[in-house]
């Protein structure tokens, strides 16, 4: 017995009802349409990415930032320090000893008490007192150029 | 067949031995699950002791080490001038410390930590080889100096950040300003009186920091900002201070006195422009000063001030009416009262004397006769009233109480002793307020030397006015000046005359009580308090000279008292002001 005719006393057509069952035609099955997994993962991968670069970069932007305020405190304790230094200089510098030095080291003289003076001067207009009759003070150069020095 | 059965009987019976030795193999499992559950028990009951029990004490040390509270110290406040002039200032500094355990060659870090902080080899070496994990080298280093120390970069010093009082004008007002501490706490003077003002208030810093203290950048931080400290805007003026501290030390020298102290006050306001006693001392090297250079004597310390109180009874005489101006009094050359003689200075006959005389020529004869016309309970009551026998409640700390008894312990001698001075004792501050009093009309006005305080925020805030009271009715305190002014003109103060400018104001020359207490001795405080010009008064100074050679308040404290106003008029632009009347006088000057 040929394959061939194995297959056709084959079960499923029993030689016993006396005729030929007419072969089914098989069809062939469509395969499952493939689906495409490419932009799922890449989609998926982007997202992924793009978080961790984000979360990254605004880590790194708060570090930076972090640090640059560091960086700025730091510079004004240092511009603090400075002005504070020079603020002792100008008051050193200001201190009437060494002023005194100064002055003396110059060639000048403290004047002689009586050498000076301070005169008030009420001008009057037209018998009335202006806006100047507010007592004015100032030296009186010509009395100190009168007195013989002391 | 045989032999492999043989074979497998030899190798089975060790097998069957050990099973026989550990028991069944479920024997030996439950065994081994309960070892396992055993140690799985103690590892959780661990787990349990850790994370539950002890968890808040362990979270606080993990915490500890990388967090840690740090005080930011606040600013000090400045000390200004009434001109804005800073006469005390905090600038930043370091501390140096070290850490002995690792310092490496303690003999040569000691050199090199020496030379570069001018100190002691010996003492840093000390330190350094001190038990221990932590002492002080040097404290508010100024930061040039300590960068040249940083850069050596020495193992086991290091180095924290704090703030040094700068006085930038050394010795100027230093004994009113006062000092501050190596922490920055206020010790004496204004320092310590307004220290709360001027301190502020500590910040607070939490901060997470790697084991090598950087900061963790983004660790956490919870800032509490300090709030700095108010400045103070004294009363005193730079300029007028530095010249009564030079006249005073040229005075003391001229005189070969022991100290001496001045004191400028306007007497309209109460504002003191300047208070000195010499000696004094730098207020940057206090390692070098005593403590009676830190003294401020105008305050703290009292003195016998003579004949200066001599205008108490002769103020209290005008306003009781127990005499009038040109009322002559029978005044002889000595008084005896229990014993004891009081004689006038300069010799006269018996003559007769008016108030005016008696101020001019500081007649102690005719100063008595004026006490003993008022009475005792009436001559202390205007002490009184003036402010000896109380404090002035001036803005400084350290100020003390006259000594003067009260008038049921006074004994006979003190209605002679007390009209000229003796027999009490006052402090400087005290005696010149008299004067500011018949400066200004007969009203006293409480001293002080704190206009305002000025906030961080600029804000300005002027310090409460200050308590007045009347002393003297105007014409009574009128009357006294003219005598004073007269004592200048021709009486035992003329020493003190400005050209220019009419001065009133009296010589006092003080015995000294002897150092053992028992009687007088051969000392003398000389002192001139008067003020300027004396129709319009802009200025009260008080001069006094302790143990002078020359002896006389006319002699030794009127010419200083001079020097001091002089400067003092022209600094403020003061306008002569005419003069004054001279009071009736019966004594013919020489």
């Amino acid at each position: 017995m040929s394959s061939q005719a194995a297959a056709r006393s084959a079960p499923g057509s029993s030689p016993a009802r006396g005729h030929v069952a007419k072969p089914r035609r098989l069809r062939m099955a469509r395969p499952a349409p493939k689906r495409r997994k490419f932009p799922f993962y890449a989609a998926a991968f982007l997202t992924v990415g793009s978080l961790i670069v984000g979360i990254v970069s605004f880590q790194a932007l708060v570090s930076q930032t972090s640090f640059r305020m560091q960086e700025l405190s730091q510079d004004a304790k240092e511009l603090q320090a400075e002005h504070d230094r020079l603020e002792l200089d100008i008051a050193r510098l200001s201190a009437p000893e060494r002023v005194q030095k100064a002055a003396r080291a110059l060639g000048m003289v403290a004047q002689k008490p009586g050498n000076v003076r301070t005169i008030s001067v009420r001008p009057e207009r037209e018998g009335k007192q202006d806006d100047l009759s507010q007592e004015v003070r100032s030296f009186s150069i010509e009395r100190l150029l009168a007195e013989p020095r002391r | 067949m045989t032999a492999r059965r043989a074979g497998t009987s030899r190798r089975s019976s060790p097998l069957r031995g050990r099973r026989r030795a550990g028991g069944s193999p479920t024997r030996r499992l439950v065994s081994l699950l309960a070892a396992l559950a055993l140690g799985l028990t103690g590892i959780f009951a661990r787990l349990i002791l850790l994370q539950v029990r002890d968890a808040s004490a362990y979270t606080a040390l993990a915490r500890d080490q990388r967090v840690r509270e740090v005080t930011v110290p606040a600013t000090r406040g400045k000390i200004l001038d009434r001109n804005g002039r800073a006469l005390a200032l905090s600038v930043p500094a370091l501390a140096v410390y070290a850490n002995p355990s690792r310092v490496v060659d303690a003999l040569a870090e000691a050199r090199t930590i020496a030379a570069d902080l001018r100190l002691r080899s010996n003492d840093v070496f000390a330190k350094l080889t001190s038990p221990g994990t932590f002492t002080y080298l040097a404290r508010g280093v100024g930061l040039e100096t300590a960068s040249a120390l940083q850069a050596r970069h020495l193992p086991g010093i290091g180095f924290l950040s704090e703030s040094r009082r700068e006085y930038p004008s050394g010795d100027l007002a230093s004994q009113v300003l006062g000092v501050v501490g190596v922490d920055g706490e206020g010790l004496g003077g204004l320092e310590l009186r307004y220290s709360a003002e001027l301190a502020g208030q500590a910040g607070r810093a939490v901060v997470e920091s790697d084991p090598n203290g950087m900061l963790i950048p983004q660790g956490t931080y919870v800032d509490t900002p300090p709030t700095a400290g108010e400045d103070l805007v004294l009363t005193i003026d730079t300029a007028i201070q530095f010249q009564a501290q030079a006249a005073l030390a040229q005075a003391v020298r001229q005189n070969k006195a022991k100290g001496g102290t001045v004191i400028v006050i306007d007497p309209t306001t109460g504002e003191i422009l300047a208070m000195t006693s010499y000696p004094s001392f730098d207020a940057n090297d206090l390692a070098h000063a005593t403590a009676e250079q830190e003294r401020n004597r105008a305050v703290t310390d009292v003195y016998e001030p003579g004949s200066v109180n001599k205008v108490i009874a002769v103020a209290a005489a005008l306003e009781e009416g127990t005499l009038t101006l040109n009322q002559r009094l029978r005044v002889e050359q000595a008084y005896e009262s229990y014993g004891h003689v009081f004689r006038d200075v300069h010799t006269h006959p018996t003559e007769k004397m008016t108030l005016g005389d008696i101020v001019a020529f500081s007649s102690n004869v005719g100063a008595i006769q004026v006490a003993r016309g008022l009475g005792d309970e009436t001559f202390y009551s205007y002490l009184q009233r003036f402010g000896l026998t109380s404090r002035t409640g001036i803005d400084f700390p350290g100020e003390v109480d006259g000594v003067i008894d009260p008038v049921d312990q006074w004994n006979g001698l003190s209605m002679a002793t007390i009209p000229i001075g003796q027999g009490i004792a006052v402090t400087p501050l005290q005696m010149a307020e008299v004067y500011a009093t018949i400066a200004n009309g007969g009203m006293w006005i409480q001293p002080h030397l704190v206009r305002e305080t000025i906030r961080p925020d600029g804000e300005v805030h002027p310090v409460p006015a200050a308590a007045t009271r009347r002393v003297v009715s105007a014409e009574t305190a009128g009357a006294v000046a003219q005598m004073l002014a007269y004592a200048v003109s021709v009486g035992t103060g003329q020493a003190a005359q400005i050209a220019g400018f009419w001065v009133a104001g009296k010589t006092g020359t003080a015995e000294k009580v002897r150092a053992d207490g028992q009687g007088y001795g051969d000392k003398f405080v000389a002192s001139f308090i008067g003020f300027t010009p004396a129709s319009r008064p802009a200025l009260v100074i008080a001069a006094i000279l302790d143990e002078p050679v020359t002896e006389y308040g006319g002699v030794a404290a009127a010419p200083l008292f001079q020097r001091v106003a002089s400067f003092a008029l022209t600094r403020l632009h003061t306008p002569p002001a005419p003069p004054l009347p001279r009071p009736p006088h019966a004594v013919e000057p020489d």
